[in-house]
């Protein structure tokens, strides 16, 4: 039978020891944190980012013809075959679209923050088809599209 | 009841296994952390694929973009692009599934650490142009090993055409379309000879046409048509003829081809005296959407030697052709490619290459033109001509005879001023001259009246030779094949030329030149 407890060494050294772990614990806690932020950050950006490009596929896989911008712009105003104007625009913070002259409702929310819209217009020529080169950054992330309209 | 779980040891935990619980802890802790971390690394490859998406869908569009400036210019193409810290690689690859369908594949890849990830898109491009003869069914994508091309070559007189036309007498031009080969000789020896031949072609060179059938062009005359091209619509298939048997009677004449043995002149059509006057022998034609666009030999006293017919552009239809304008060129016109709404004439006058604006067909205008330097050009023989013409995207292919550069390549996006972006000398001196000239990709083929020529032109200011035979080491030569190359078509990945034999008996040779596989 043996009727032992710690020595003071082991005591302090089990207390270096826990303080060693805790000190990593919290450390390693915070840069989870941090990590999850990051990550919503980026997953928002992509959903979001990605959200609106569907949608200026969709405006420009059926356009007819494009009025705006004719060269560089932060707006785009689209005619499509089916009959549907639609127009894209950057507000305050969100982008924006509008279809047939209704009010503008925004794409984006306030998980994201978007800081620029820009649309070029590719002029048509030599037989090849008019088309738009868009660009967003979202959350400081930069999406870029190219569409050509059908011909 | 302690004492039965333990038995009689009354004592705490060791320091070792204290250590051990520690261990075990950070052990967890760290695999919880890395767990966690991972979803991060997660999130920086979902944002590169998104990207890498974004930009292998750009590939794809602008590849169909390209598609409707000129199918041609879709081809393979490597690039490298740097995004922040990653740099992606992107790749498009362009392979022909049939005559007028390419498949195009963008593929975006890049290095995460030491793991390739890749993301890819594909998409199919149809050539419209081409289903109705107003494009050309020679693929632009580059297969095989063209620096090595093999040849296999046939004697026409053998190849089972109707007896009595034998070989010898010239063959004038080749065209193919749609796995058929049509080709027209220069004369027979009696009026009731036939003059066109169709020939089923096999994707296998090695494997000899198989004569279907021939047709008289003329039954009055026994000269055979100077040139052909072939049109289809949904159910006829025509082979237009340019005709120099009798001025009288007409100089385009249209032969229903639809049935290969059973081919029929179903229409000889005489452009009008006020246009032509007198008698201008036709040298070339090309088809573009409904129209003929005819090329003659110098009209003696004036008159159109570029002149548009509708066959069905407009009015006309290939029974009932309506002559719809001209242009006097002030010289022949040896050759005629037509892209978007102009014409580019190659012809033998100082102004060796012609712009027409031939929007409003009832009224050709010419927009510009491009006369080479250095004239004139004399080798005894003559000056130096403009021979055949292609255009490629905003680029125009001028070969010649007789020039010290008997190539140019010119930038025509501004009709009315081209400019050169290179040249090349084809041979020595004044001689070859370039007959044939097809354009695919980076390459240039040229069928000179010596060689099969191949040319490197991925940087038009500095064009390379590309090919070379296996055992001379120079280019092919059209000699050993039998005489002196005349005419020339390609078909996806063959080219069908037509050799003049200089042999004491004189026959005609087609040889079917194609890459080393």
């Amino acid at each position: 039978m043996t009727k032992k407890g710690f020595t003071l060494i082991e005591t302090l050294i089990y207390i270096a020891l826990l303080g060693l772990l805790l000190t990593g614990a919290i450390t390693t806690s915070y840069l989870l944190m941090q990590s999850a932020a990051l990550v919503d950050s980026k997953n928002a950006a992509n959903e979001e980012a990605e959200f609106v490009m569907q949608k200026l596929t969709w405006v420009l896989s059926g356009a007819q013809a494009i009025s705006v911008p004719s060269s560089y712009g932060s707006t785009l105003s689209v005619a499509r075959y089916d009959g549907i104007s639609v127009d894209m625009r950057m507000g305050v913070s969100a982008i924006e679209m509008s279809e047939n002259a209704s009010p503008f409702n925004p794409l984006t929310t306030s998980n994201v923050q978007v800081t620029s819209l820009s649309f070029h217009y590719l002029a048509a020529g030599n037989g090849a088809p008019a088309g738009v080169e868009a660009s967003t950054t979202v959350n400081g992330i930069v999406y870029y599209a190219i569409h050509y309209l059908p011909k | 009841m302690k004492a039965l779980l333990f038995g009689n040891r009354k004592r705490g935990v060791s320091t070792l296994e204290v250590l051990i619980a520690f261990a075990l802890l950070t052990l967890a802790l760290t695999a919880v952390s890395v767990a966690f971390f991972s979803n991060q690394s997660l999130a920086v490859d979902t944002q590169l694929g998104t990207e890498a998406l974004s930009k292998a869908s750009a590939m794809l569009e602008t590849a169909r973009s390209n598609s409707r400036i000129d199918f041609d210019l879709v081809n393979p193409t490597t690039t490298s692009e740097k995004s922040g810290p990653v740099t992606y690689t992107k790749s498009l690859a362009v392979s022909q599934i049939d005559l007028f369908t390419k498949q195009t594949t963008s593929t975006i890849s890049w290095q995460v650490g030491s793991r390739t990830v890749q993301t890819q898109l594909s998409t199919l491009l149809t050539n419209l142009l081409a289903t109705n003869g107003s494009g050309s069914t020679c693929s632009s994508v580059v297969v095989g090993d063209w620096k090595r091309p093999q040849h296999h070559d046939f004697d026409f007189g053998q190849l089972g055409v109707n007896a009595g036309n034998g070989s010898g007498f010239g063959i004038s031009n080749i065209a193919l379309f749609n796995k058929r080969l049509y080709v027209t000789t220069y004369a027979n020896p009696s009026t009731d000879k036939d003059t066109l031949f169709i020939f089923d072609i096999n994707s296998d060179p090695s494997i000899a046409p198989i004569f279907r059938g021939s047709v008289d062009n003329d039954t009055v005359s026994s000269v055979g048509p100077n040139a052909l091209t072939i049109a289809s619509s949904t159910s006829k298939i025509y082979a237009y003829l340019a005709s120099p048997s009798s001025f009288s009677r007409g100089q385009l004449q249209v032969v229903d081809v639809t049935d290969p043995t059973k081919p029929v002149l179903v229409k000889t059509f005489k452009l009008p005296a006020s246009a032509v006057a007198s008698a201008g022998t036709p040298f070339t034609i090309f088809y573009k959407n409904g129209y003929i666009y005819l090329g003659l030999s110098k009209i003696t006293g004036g008159g159109d030697e570029f002149n548009i017919i509708d066959v069905g552009g407009g009015v006309g239809s290939p029974l009932n052709p309506v002559w719809k304008g001209g242009y006097d060129a002030g010289s022949a016109v040896n050759d005629i490619f037509v892209k978007n709404n102009y014409a580019y004439l190659a012809t033998p006058g100082n102004e060796n290459l012609t712009i027409l604006d031939v929007s409003n067909p009832a009224q050709p205008v010419r927009m510009g033109g491009y006369t080479p330097p250095n004239l004139p050009e004399s080798n005894g023989v003559g000056s130096n001509h403009g021979e055949t013409i292609a255009v490629v995207g905003t680029t125009a292919y001028l070969g010649r005879t007789y020039g010290t550069k008997e190539f140019y390549m010119l930038d025509v996006s501004s009709s009315t001023a081209p400019t050169v972006l290179g040249s090349l000398d084809a041979g020595t001196g004044n001689l070859p001259s370039i007959y044939g000239l097809t354009v695919r990709d980076y390459l240039a083929f040229f069928i000179t009246n010596t060689q099969f020529q191949v040319w490197n032109i991925a940087n038009p200011s500095n064009p390379v030779p590309y090919s070379a035979d296996a055992t001379t080491g120079s280019f092919l030569a059209i000699s050993s094949l039998g005489g002196t190359g005349t005419a020339d078509d390609c078909e996806n990945n063959s080219f069908y030329i037509a050799v003049a034999s200089n042999q004491v008996t004189p026959k005609d040779i087609l040889s079917v030149i194609s890459p080393t596989p």
